[in-house]
């Protein structure tokens, strides 16, 4: 059987992409069979939650209904119902945040071939454990894919196939739903935006080399698709549409919104951080009327907006009421070193048990590690490792994190890296950038040297400059070298 | 651990309902009112072990009628074009949980609503499969030859139920932790005496001795087997009886080679569940089998061998058997009063209350006809189901009242409700009045104005036995919103005279459900004279003072007394002072009058203005 292309949506920002594609998922429901599953596959916990939260305001989300992270997908479908049928896994899977590149570059420097040997060595005793390192679980997928069998039930079992934000699928991931949709019983609808593209990252850190944009999947494989493009922005006013569109190299979008009066693109002349935030702020008082007002400041480091008061970081990882015991048992299977089960058999506990114990270290207030420490071993009676390099304070800290209830009170100002941005809106937004030379990367206007970017810096100022509704400031951490303060000229940028 | 919080939708008679509960419960209210629906909705959530188990699959019946019938009017009504306007019922019950123990926190952490896990919630739903195609479902309805809402069909074949925890329908609840939490639910037409004989798994009986540790039983089954050794073998009257029907057998029927003709004694198999099945119980010192009892102290055996068991519980630690752990129970018993005399009554419900009390693994819940067990309870712990127009209402009986302020209201109320055992909680309608006269006359003044009786209305006369109306108004003003009329002289001519009017005047805003209506003389007894002071009444007022004054010469003096009147009308204060002294026999007088002649005494203006006010 000669499957029927799929569908991809080039959507630009703004364009109200994850909506779409919640009423699309809501279309194909009727439709869906009693014992098959529709997956819609996020890149966040955040994005997972927010559509379900929209799925449900439409329709009760029935039980064969998955939607989750790219990495939650591999492993309900494939790596848990199949690794250790092929011989791949032991038995009782844990997953941790383990990088081997890193391990394996410590050992053997740049000696690339005694460094892959080692890493295979490394992940087949980790394997034989039941451990299998995040970065592993789409490699583990795609030898599980090759397997006809698995092809033909995996894709018997997927009616629908949903992927937001696709052009962040690397091709290791993109040659996995290929093949399920090659088999011809799945259906599938992606929908992404190449010049959002942020994802270099992930290569680098495990040693890889990063592909050119051209060579990402959603521009690669564009003519497997059936392409329908969006040009739609219905977030930000056209004063910032217009400057956004002088760096985009996929499409050229039309506001929805329209010329808004005081809408604009400003440049913030001043180099000291608090300076900065403060003429930011002043400037922006006008806005404080709009519907949903929220000011986001944003650059590439997390850490940038530390020493400026008031401001809210956003966390990727928001976790909803009723998976945080599930959370608070996981940070005891990572302190500990053994899974649940492991756990279970060696302290004589059943499940119960250890959810008591869990709810034990949920409850009490701690103020500081050593409390911590003390409770964990005493009143929970579970052995913490002292190997070396281990350090569970971080775990403690993700607890405490954890721990840390959002206010609920009306917020305005939040921060978050550029990275994490992505998908989320302001009413006002402020990009900082640390260098002249960062700066000059996101105001590149070329698009032969747009597309040949390998390492997103450029694409990193379209996805911070598109997050605004009405007002963009642009900042730099240094005074302004004059080919900068042309290119801003040129870009109608007014100075302030 | 207990449910703090209920919300029913559109189940049964529940359109809307949504109430609160405490850790112990009870639920009066008139029959009919959905207090069994109630506790079988809290049932359609937790699974049962030891009482009846009820299906999760709903019927059609199982639905709100009025929500179904406007639903299929729908349907049928082809000028509705756009289908969004036609949406299909759905029944939802939810539970708010809370006062968690840590081991039960583990168990209901994935379906809390606050990040601090405690507070949770479990929603069961009962609604349309997502794949069901409602518009072709409709335009398939709507070809009908002769469409009418009553032919239309109820898609009740496309409905499937979901059990969720917290705010995320999906978020389906883990059957392996839900069976945790339980319910058992003795209705009112539970069968004692069936259930004490433990013949069948499905008993009471059998299912407690099952649950204890079967190898202690080991020495009743060696003792069972030498038996059944001695019954198969060594009793030479069997084994005759045997070898004559073998003997027969072989005669009657033949035999292939794949089967023996041959016969056996059994006494009962050697497994345990087999031994316990032969247990029955028997009661009281000369011992007589359940069978010989009485309904009443079945009954109350019944709820104590439930009740053991039930508080056995705390023993049984989650380690031991993880299967059978049971985290928390919610009991409801319904009319416990069932077959038990009220001095019988007195002492369950003085005792019942405590058996709860400080157990985080027990909720209780009674239901309750009995003004006996009523009144024993703590009135803080009472909830009244009513209705009002077309919905039911709850409303707890002190809601609205404060401890401190209201102390006197709250006291007053718990003597009075004891020593009366009265039943306004069950009623739907109340009559407020002053003393015996007027509670006496009052059932037949009724049937006189409104042509219909007390009992049909489901009304109450509450005798105050003096003008303490008060107490009574606040629990209606604070939520208990059925209509009530009170009934309350004058005292123009006394120090007191303020009194009617300002109590007239405090209610004023709540005219809707409560009526003061005043004498247009001093008292009740004025007024009924001067209604009656001439025509028919006039006779028959004079007849009963006749009746009433017992000594001869009285009565010759009533003589005088209608022969001096002549045609004139009576002098109500000159009457009156006749009757002062004996109000009470002249009442039961009037009764009597009226019970043989409905029309021979005219109902004061103000009774009939305050009847209307009830029945409009």
């Amino acid at each position: 059987m000669k499957a029927e292309k799929p569908t991809l949506v080039i959507a630009g920002a703004g364009s109200g992409k994850t909506t779409n594609m919640v009423k699309e998922i809501v279309k194909c429901l009727p439709e869906l069979e009693p014992h098959r599953f529709l997956a819609a596959i996020t890149y966040t916990n955040a994005a997972t939650n927010s559509i379900k939260e929209r799925l449900s305001r439409h329709t009760k989300i029935p039980a064969n209904v998955f939607v989750g992270t790219i990495d939650a997908f591999f492993n309900k479908f494939l790596v848990l119902p199949y690794a250790t049928l092929f011989d791949i896994a032991q038995i009782d899977k844990i997953f941790i945040g383990l990088n081997i590149e890193t391990i394996a570059k410590e050992k053997f420097g740049n000696d690339f071939k005694n460094k892959n040997l080692y890493k295979r060595s490394l992940l087949n005793s980790l394997f034989k454990k039941g451990i299998i390192p995040f970065s592993q679980i789409s490699e583990i997928s795609e030898q599980l894919i090759v397997n006809q069998k698995i092809r033909e039930v995996v894709s018997k079992r997927l009616q629908f196939l949903f992927v937001d934000e696709f052009q962040d699928t690397n091709t290791q991931e993109f040659k996995i739903f290929d093949k399920i949709h090659k088999t011809g019983k799945t259906k599938l609808y992606k929908v992404g935006d190449a010049e959002q593209y942020i994802m270099s990252f992930r290569f680098h850190l495990e040693g890889k080399r990063a592909p050119v944009i051209s060579k990402i999947p959603i521009i690669q494989y564009q003519k497997k698709f059936n392409v329908c493009s969006n040009s739609d922005n219905n977030r930000c006013s056209s004063q910032i549409t217009t400057f956004i569109n002088n760096f985009n190299t996929q499409l050229q979008q039309v506001s929805s919104r329209g010329s808004i009066e005081n809408s604009g693109v400003f440049f913030i002349s001043q180099t000291d951080l608090q300076q900065i935030t403060s003429t930011y702020r002043d400037a922006t008082e006008i806005w404080k009327d709009e519907p949903d007002f929220k000011r986001f400041y944003l650059a590439f480091e997390n850490k940038t907006f530390d020493d400026i008061s008031g401001l809210i970081k956003i966390s990727n990882e928001s976790k909803k009421n009723h998976h945080l015991l599930s959370e608070v048992i996981l940070i005891i299977t990572k302190i500990v070193g053994l899974n649940s089960k492991q756990i279970c058999e060696k302290y004589n506990i059943n499940t119960i048990q250890l959810r008591t114990l869990a709810i034990k270290l949920w409850k009490k207030d701690f103020a500081n590690f050593g409390e911590f420490k003390t409770c964990f071993e005493t009143d929970l009676g579970l052995h913490i490792p002292t190997e070396e390099n281990f350090e569970p304070e971080k775990f403690y800290n993700e607890l405490q994190a954890l721990k840390v209830i959002p206010n609920n009170q009306k917020q305005t100002e939040y921060t978050t890296t550029i990275h994490k941005s992505k998908g989320l809106e302001a009413t006002c937004v402020l990009v900082v950038a640390k260098k002249n030379n960062e700066l000059a990367h996101w105001l590149e206007t070329d698009t032969r040297k747009r597309l040949d970017d390998k390492n997103d810096t450029k694409r990193l100022g379209f996805v911070a400059f598109s997050r605004a509704k009405v007002a963009l400031y642009i900042a730099c951490l240094e005074e302004l070298t004059p080919t900068n303060k042309d290119k801003l000229r040129e870009l109608n940028v007014v100075t302030i | 651990m207990y449910i703090y919080k209920l919300k029913i939708q559109n189940y049964r008679n529940f359109s809307s309902l949504e109430l609160d509960l405490q850790p112990f419960t009870l639920i009066i209210g008139e029959n009919n009112i959905g207090k069994t629906n109630l506790l079988n909705a809290i049932g359609l959530i937790f699974s049962q072990e030891i009482t009846i188990f009820k299906k999760r699959f709903l019927e059609i019946d199982d639905f709100n009628y009025d929500i179904v019938t406007a639903f299929k009017e729908k349907v049928a009504n082809p000028s509705i074009k756009d289908f969004s306007e036609i949406t299909l019922p759905i029944v939802k019950v939810e539970v708010f949980l809370q006062d968690f123990t840590d081991e039960q926190a583990a168990i209901v952490a994935d379906w809390c609503i606050n990040r601090e896990l405690t507070e949770a919630k479990i929603v069961y739903e009962f609604s349309p499969q997502v794949s069901f195609k409602k518009d072709e479902w409709i335009l398939k309805q709507r070809e009908r030859a002769n469409l009418d809402w009553q032919t239309v069909d109820f898609p009740i074949d496309a409905y499937e139920y979901t059990i969720y925890g917290g705010n995320d329908t999906s978020n389906r609840c883990d059957m392996y932790f839900l069976r945790m939490l339980k319910m058992e639910f003795l209705d009112a037409l539970r069968d004692a005496k069936k259930e004490l004989v433990a013949n069948s798994d499905s008993r009471l009986l059998y299912k407690i001795l099952n649950r204890k540790e079967l190898s202690n039983y080991d020495k009743i089954k060696e003792i069972l087997g030498n038996l059944s050794k001695e019954l198969k073998e060594d009793n030479q009257n069997l084994k005759d009886i045997k070898e004559d029907v073998n003997k027969l057998l072989e005669k009657v029927s033949l035999a292939d080679t794949d089967t023996e003709n041959k016969i056996d004694f059994d006494f009962t198999s050697p497994e345990t569940s087999e031994i316990l099945k032969k247990l029955g119980l028997t009661y009281g010192s000369n011992p007589i089998s359940i069978e010989r009892n009485g309904l009443g102290r079945n009954n109350l055996l019944y709820i104590s061998l439930l009740l053991s068991q039930i508080l056995e519980e705390e023993k049984i630690k989650a380690e031991q058997k993880i299967r059978d752990f049971t985290a928390f129970r919610f009991i409801a018993i319904e009319e416990p009063e069932a077959h038990l005399h009220p001095n019988l009554q007195n002492h369950l419900a003085e005792n019942i209350e405590e058996i709860g009390k400080d157990k985080k693994h027990l909720q209780l819940i009674l239901t309750s006809h009995s003004s006996h067990i009523t009144s024993k309870l703590s009135l803080a712990n009472t909830l009244v189901l009513f209705r009002e127009r077309n919905s039911i209402k709850s409303h707890y009986i002190l809601n609205g009242l404060n401890t401190e302020k209201d102390k006197d209201s709250i006291n007053y109320l718990a003597k009075y409700l004891d020593a009366t055992k009265s039943t306004m909680f069950f009623s739907r309608k109340l009559i407020l009045v002053e003393g015996i006269a007027e509670q006496l006359l009052m059932p037949k003044f009724f049937e006189k104005v409104t042509d219909r009786t007390l009992e049909k209305e489901n009304c109450t006369v509450i005798n105050v036995n003096g003008v303490a109306f008060e107490h009574f108004l606040k629990v209606i003003k604070n939520g208990f919103f059925v209509k009530c009329v009170v009934f309350t002289d004058s005292d123009t001519t006394k120090k007191t005279k303020n009194r009617a009017p300002t109590l007239k005047r405090a209610y004023a805003s709540l005219d809707s459900f409560i009526d003061v209506q005043i004498t247009t003389k001093e008292t009740f007894e004025k007024d009924l004279i001067e209604s009656n002071k001439s025509g028919m009444g006039k006779n028959a007022l004079l007849d009963i003072l006749e009746k009433t004054k017992k000594k001869l010469s009285n009565r010759k003096k009533v003589a005088t007394f209608r022969t001096s009147l002549g045609t004139n009308d009576i002098d109500v204060n000159a009457f009156f002072t006749e009757i002062e002294n004996y109000k009470s026999e002249f009442a039961f007088n009037l009764l009597d009058k009226m019970n043989e002649d409905l029309n021979s005494i005219n109902v004061p203006t103000y009774i009939q203005n305050g009847l209307n006010f009830l029945i409009k």
